[in-house]
């Protein structure tokens, strides 16, 4: 019977999103009329594109790698009540970090190098998370504030970096612009043909692991505990520090390595068009709509990946601005949140 | 009660897998039968490029030729990429509006991808344009050097516009290249002229030849006319032509310093550069310029502030490339857009009394006719020497000397000039 | 280049004492909703809305008066709904506050590019200069007030008002106390959401004014993502504030000094050079991190901030 309860409750959940995900979607197609594109056209870019473009399937599963790989980070800060609005400047810093290693210690041989570049990025991140983390575990400072002032200055960091220290000399007329990476130190794809990196199984690999180590183990149970109630947790004799600064060093960390196989698998050098995305907020999205499992985060950042390219273009066919995008993944976050509500009110009695 | 539960959410979960079918099949047979796109656009565009009073005489280098050529451009698919929108009333503002003229007149199909801040972002729309059979590809900006060279690499067809950019690697690449420094000459003289302070500012969007080189023109004319000795801050603006917010600070941090010129070189810095202008008080003047518009047109008549704009034609250099495209005689194409062609003149402000005007519209002249060329000394990697070398002694901009009599001068400016009058001899 | 150590300190001055009042309009807004125990995350989707609302509104009526309402009205109608869904419905306001700011965001452009699709816009009027005679002090002190437009000084005075309503008036204190104790309120009978609610209204209606405000004093036109994080500051500055009206004062204040003199000394320096200037471009945040270790440790926010309240 309880498992009965539980499986029409993740069923009633699973429709509300889909609804608001259809919700979204028909924001977008109703500004895409307005402005008087034609609703085929924009149907087939929504739908079909990303599968039939050129470069639009890499584009899938590079957008997939770095949303699954944020949102895990979020998802599990996030099952102990923390907010990592700070994914996107540790994203940055962990994309600085390749190049900060490739260029400063470009004495190691290639295989350590190629390694030290990744695990680099993922310190960088960590560390960047690190400030925010101290500043909550040991003064209570609210994490949410601290991270969004250090994600402005990530973006200053990360210019001033790209300007000075790893700017590449004579490239691109003085815009600034690091070095490309040689093929040497770019993530091979598994099959030519194909256009899936081996970040591709890599993340995926990861996030199994995440979900034995955090959905299968007593850490789930010590997360929720302390995300619901910090009182509770205490007389749990839970650790509050150490379960805090566990999941948000990881979640550091797991924006830093996306940063990685960003560069090193899709991108390969680092110019201004990368700061102006918003990929940590859709990871928040994805981390949400996965419902804060390691594997469900999986399911919604594909999701999203696909979602995103194909409402790019469709807006470009409609002559429409991109930024419709943005507003349709906050109708979709905001129907995703009622969809919450009404599945809590059903089953929370 | 369960059961009835369960047929609740089977149906809506049913419900929304209809609905999901439903447009895929939509999709589907969209996809099978596309039908073109089409949006109207109504735009009035309200630019003269030309002069005020004066005896310029600028000669358009291409014409419109018949009937069918315009036809057979208004069979073509055209795409143009925008580092940001044209609410910059600047480079994205001209690029639009004068690419628009041309599909209002010819009737091409055309598609525009905004805030496409670097090469990559710049591929996405590129490559869905290719899969649906565009014809021509405009990548307004050199930080697009790379990927329209890699784009016309994997798609020979297509003619690859590079508006700014110094390599072509293929022949399919077409580009038009920006010289700035005449209009910045121009500007910086009759800035000279009409300072108090003597004191200017200079606010950049980005540490590029074409923008250096239309300041270094500024530098030359301020040096040129200004009776003593000029104090010039030059900054280029950290987030590059986006930030207006801080072209705004560093313009008004330019006239709280003393400056009461401000020259502006760029898409959202204009934008800021004015808008610290306007938000200057009334007294003392303060003075400001831009690229690329006519903001004479746009700025309310009564304006003050206004020294002048440097405008660009980019109607003519976008017809002749589409024109040659469509006969064929396209490959390799190169067009240079100065003032020296005719496709870049200054409008002064109407607020500059008229000594200045004629001042600078003569110097103007000079340099249509070419009586007075300006130059930039190149190094191995085809940069201006100076621009890659800015601390070389020969680099310095501090000094400019005229011969008596008019002639070539001397100096360490990152500007050659072939011949310059003296300054007394100017109106 | 020398120039009057004086001439730059009226120059910072006059740079903060323009930027300041989009701070203070938002600061005290969300003060008092953040005191009733919501937060709104998403203030910086209702800030460009209502700057879009601005700069549209202006061109086709040219009165900024009219822009200001129209401002104001839209903040309104995105704040009620925000709300309702954060008081009534008891969503999660951190996450409906990011979904607010991403619709924000996005609708913000796509309205705004519908209305002038080839960026030919007409001239934004703004708000005119409220002193525009400096005659009774010394006149470089002139240019520091000559700029500012009557909104410069109504944020001054809603700070001194803000502290007033929250300390000694009746509602102020029913709003304080909803945010520490709402079981206690509710049961002195006073009714927790409707409070809650009149809060996180009046905080949308500041953020319609700071919109506003944003138009002309910080960028003459509407651009992509022309706000850039500002918003968001101010939530970090009220929690160094303490959510205290003053303080924040303080907090706005001192940032962008900090902005202003770092911006100026870049300027004066002639770096020119756009890697030094990021560095300095980092300094305001920074003193804001730095606070926390100042004021951090006594910060307390109200003791039932985010969490929703069901009666009974």
């Amino acid at each position: 019977m309880r498992a009965n309860t539980q499986g029409l409750r993740w069923l009633r959940a699973t429709a509300y999103n889909v609804l608001a995900i259809g919700l979204g979607i028909l924001a977008g197609l109703l500004v895409v009329v307005y402005a008087g594109g034609n609703l085929g056209v924009a149907l087939s870019s929504l739908f079909l594109s990303p599968i039939e473009l050129a470069g639009g399937s890499q584009q899938i599963f590079v957008r997939f790698v770095l949303f699954y790989t944020m949102g895990m980070g979020v998802g599990l800060a996030l099952k102990a009540g923390l907010w990592n609005i700070g994914a996107q400047g540790q994203l940055l810093i962990g994309m600085v970090m390749v190049f900060v290693v490739y260029a400063f210690l470009a004495f190691l041989p290639w295989p350590v190098l190629y390694v030290a570049m990744i695990l680099g990025a993922a310190l960088g991140g960590l560390l960047w998370i690190a400030v925010p983390t101290i500043l909550r575990v040991k003064f209570g400072a609210n994490e949410i504030v601290v991270t969004i002032l250090l994600n402005v200055v990530a973006i200053n960091f990360a210019f001033f970096m790209l300007s000075g220290p790893i700017k590449s000399a004579g490239t691109a007329l003085g815009f600034p612009h690091s070095v490309e990476l040689p093929a040497k130190f770019q993530i091979p794809g598994i099959v030519s043909s194909v256009p899936i990196t081996y970040a591709v199984p890599a993340t995926i690999a990861m996030g199994i692991i995440l979900y034995l180590v955090v959905e299968r183990t007593p850490f789930r149970v010590k997360a929720n505990t302390v995300g619901e109630s910090h009182e509770t947790a205490k007389y749990a004799g839970i650790s509050i520090p150490r379960v805090m600064a566990v999941t948000m060093l990881t979640a550091g960390a797991l924006a830093g390595l996306a940063g990685a196989t960003y560069i090193m698998g899709y991108r390969y050098e680092l110019d201004i068009g990368s700061f102006s995305t918003n990929y940590g907020l859709v990871a928040i999205i994805c981390a949400l709509v996965g419902r804060k499992h390691m594997l469900g985060i999986g399911l919604a950042s594909f999701f999203f990946a696909y979602m995103t390219i194909g409402a790019e273009s469709m807006a470009l066919s409609a002559n429409v601005t991109t930024y419709v995008v943005f507003a349709m993944e906050g109708i979709m976050m905001f129907g995703i949140l009622l969809g919450n509500y009404l599945t809590e009110r059903r089953y929370a009695g | 009660m369960y059961g009835t539960k369960r047929k609740g959410i089977a149906s809506l979960v049913i419900a929304l897998l209809v609905i999901i079918l439903i447009l895929f099949a939509v999709a589907a047979y969209a996809f099978a039968y596309p039908s073109t796109s089409t949006k109207t656009v109504t735009n009035t565009s309200t630019e003269t490029v030309g002069t005020g009073t004066g005896t310029v005489t600028s000669t358009v280098t291409t014409t419109v030729t018949g009937s069918a050529a315009v036809s057979a451009i208004g069979a073509l698919k055209v795409g143009i990429i925008l580092p940001l929108t044209p609410d910059d009333h600047s480079w994205n503002y001209n690029a639009y509006n004068a690419i628009n003229k041309i599909k209002n007149e010819t009737g091409f199909t055309l598609s525009v991808a905004e805030n496409k801040a670097s090469g990559t972002d710049a591929d996405t729309p590129a490559k869905q344009w290719a899969a649906e059979g565009y014809n021509v590809v405009i990548f307004m900006g050199g930080q697009y050097q790379a990927e329209a060279n890699t784009f016309a690499g994997l798609y020979p067809k297509i003619m690859s516009v590079c508006v700014d950019c110094t390599v072509a690697n293929y022949s399919n690449v077409y580009r038009i290249w920006l010289d700035l420094s005449g209009g910045g000459f121009v500007l910086g003289a009759m800035a000279g002229m009409v300072s108090k302070t003597h004191s200017f500012g200079l606010v950049g969007g980005g540490d590029i030849p074409s923008i250096w080189e239309g300041h270094e023109g500024f530098i030359a004319g301020v040096m040129y006319t200004s009776p003593a000795t000029p104090t010039i801050t030059n900054t280029f603006e950290a987030f590059a032509w986006a930030d207006s917010t801080g072209a705004e600070t560093t313009a008004t941090n330019d006239y709280t310093n003393g400056a009461d010129v401000v020259f502006s070189s760029g898409d959202g810095i204009d934008v800021g550069v004015l808008g610290a202008a306007l938000a200057q008080p009334s007294t003392p003047q303060v003075w400001a310029s831009n690229v690329y518009t006519n903001l004479t047109a746009i700025l309310p008549a009564d304006n003050k502030i206004l020294l002048g704009s440097i405008v660009v034609d980019y109607y003519t250099p976008f017809f002749k490339a589409l024109e040659q495209f469509v006969s064929n005689n396209w490959h390799w194409g190169y067009t240079k857009v100065d003032m020296a062609s005719g496709l870049i003149a200054v409008q002064p402000g109407p607020n500059l009394p008229a000594d200045v005007k004629a001042a600078g519209l003569a110097l103007q002249s000079d340099i249509v006719e070419g009586t007075s060329i300006i130059s930039f000394a190149s190094d191995s990697s085809g940069a201006p020497y100076c621009f890659d070398n800015p601390h070389a002694s020969s680099c310095a901009d501090t000094t400019l000397t005229v011969p008596s009599g008019g002639g070539m001068p001397t100096g360490n400016m990152g500007a050659l000039f072939s011949y310059l009058p003296p300054v007394s001899s100017l109106p | 280049m020398t120039v009057a150590l004086s001439d730059v300190l009226i120059g910072v001055f006059s740079t903060t004492l323009q930027l300041s009042p989009f701070y203070l309009f938002a600061g005290m807004g969300e003060v008092v909703s953040e005191q009733s125990g919501v937060a709104n995350m998403g203030l910086e989707g209702i800030m460009l809305m209502s700057l879009m609302t601005t700069f549209v509104v202006d061109y086709m009526t040219g009165n900024p008066w009219v822009a200001l309402l129209a401002a104001i009205g839209v903040a309104g109608v995105i704040g009620a709904f925000f709300a309702f869904t954060a008081i009534r419905l008891r969503v999660d306001q951190i996450a409906s506050g990011l979904a607010v700011y991403l619709i924000g965001l996005g609708l913000s452009f796509v309205i705004f590019n519908t209305v002038y699709p080839s960026g030919l816009t007409p001239n934004y009027i703004p708000l005119p200069p409220l002193i525009t005679n400096w005659n009774t002090g010394p006149p470089a002190l002139g240019i520091i007030f000559l700029k500012q437009n009557v909104m410069a000084y109504v944020s001054l005075v809603l700070v001194v008002v803000t502290a007033f309503f929250l300390t000694r008036t009746s509602l102020g204190l029913r709003v304080r106390a909803v945010g520490e104790n709402p079981k206690a309120a509710d049961n002195m009978g006073v009714n927790v959401n409707k409070v809650r609610f009149l809060a996180t209204l009046f905080a949308a209606l500041t953020f319609g004014v700071a919109g506003f405000y944003f138009a002309g004093n910080f960028v003459p036109g509407f651009q992509t993502d022309v706000i850039a994080g500002r918003g968001f500051i101010v939530l970090a500055m009220i929690y160094f504030a303490n959510w205290k009206p003053y303080r924040v004062l303080f907090a706005a204040l001192s940032f962008n000094i900090v902005y202003a003199a770092q911006s100026e000394f870049v300027s004066l320096s002639g770096f020119g050079v756009a890697s030094i200037s990021t560095l300095f471009n980092m300094l305001p945040y920074v003193f804001l991190l730095a606070l926390i270790p100042i004021f951090g440790r006594k910060a307390r926010a109200p003791k039932f901030l985010l969490k929703p309240y069901k009666k009974g």
